[in-house]
């Protein structure tokens, strides 16, 4: 993701999901969860992925990626 | 009393999913388990090697209590003594993914070369390259080019590392890997009488430290910031 193929689509960089519950994410166009996603830790920071969808954000998240979190309820 | 072993845990599967023949441990908890109560720990390709570079002495310590660490994947940041980043084969060909030679070794007895290159009529599941052998350790399979696929090390630590490239040697459990299905339970067994690990043998590490071995090999990225985890795929 870090290669200049799909950098250049993903401006606002990666994050490290372990600090995902310490990233503010509101000023993003999007967040983009791929598969095989720690379900614990995706839980966890879950309230930073609403956030973001209330503040108008797109999450296009691989089904096996997506667990069985809070966020997931409202998918 | 035999003790288990430990598979490095992702927490990516239902729990029913997951095979009964070793226990799970978090491996977002590396820190905080006392790693000695395991004959052997299995790393999965998919780990997170962000969080095991940060928790390297706590695994360099079982290792040293004689402890047997597995690593099947690709690696990619510096958390296994005496291991090198993986070296893609360039450029990937059917003839390089051949496997070559297979060695005299309980954990490949029966298996055929071919069942190791293809799995359902594919080949490059087994190894897509490898990881620079250290000086010492004992090269277990080859690819066709000389590539060392598989490598036992046993002079970099007090325990024993075995590292695998791209694939997970437990894999193999199941009807699709022919003389490859003898793997799994020959590997477990080859576990439970390398390990020579004590549960008082070596004071337990709680602490989430930094990396306090810096990663100074040449090759190793430094850590960086989608969502992602640091995996080797």
């Amino acid at each position: 993701m870090t290669t200049p193929k799909y950098a250049r689509h993903l401006a606002g960089g990666t994050v490290y999901l372990p600090e995902l519950p310490d990233t503010d994410l509101t000023g993003l166009d999007g967040l983009v969860i791929p598969e095989r996603m720690h379900h614990g830790l995706l839980e966890a920071g879950a309230r930073r992925v609403l956030d973001l969808l209330d503040a108008g954000g797109t999450v296009p998240a691989r089904a096996a990626g997506g667990g069985r979190g809070q966020w997931r309820q409202r998918a | 009393m035999t003790a288990p072993i430990a598979r490095l845990d992702m927490d990516t599967r239902s729990p029913e999913s997951e095979p009964s023949r070793t226990d799970r441990i978090d491996l977002y908890e590396v820190g905080s388990e006392d790693l000695t109560r395991y004959a052997a720990l299995i790393v999965p390709a998919m780990a997170d090697q962000e969080q095991l570079a940060r928790h390297r002495d706590a695994i360099g310590d079982y290792l040293d209590a004689g402890g047997v660490v597995v690593f099947g994947g690709h690696l990619h940041r510096d958390w296994l003594p005496g291991a090198a980043a993986f070296v893609p084969l360039s450029p990937p060909s059917l003839r390089g993914y051949r496997v070559a030679e297979i060695a005299q070794h309980p954990i490949f007895d029966g298996v055929e070369a071919d069942d190791l290159t293809f799995r359902r009529g594919v080949a490059g599941f087994f190894a897509r390259g490898h990881h620079p052998v250290p000086d010492g350790a004992e090269v277990l399979v080859r690819l066709a080019g000389g590539e060392p696929a598989t490598y036992v090390d046993r002079v970099s630590t007090g325990g024993t590392i075995l590292v695998q490239a791209s694939c997970d040697l437990l894999g193999y459990a199941g009807s699709a890997g022919g003389t490859a299905q003898r793997i799994p339970d020959q590997l477990l067994d080859w576990l439970r009488a390398e390990s020579r690990v004590r549960p008082a043998d070596t004071p337990r590490r709680t602490a989430a430290a930094a990396p306090s071995r810096r990663c100074s090999a040449a090759g190793w990225p430094r850590s960086t910031a989608v969502l992602r985890r640091t995996t080797g795929r």
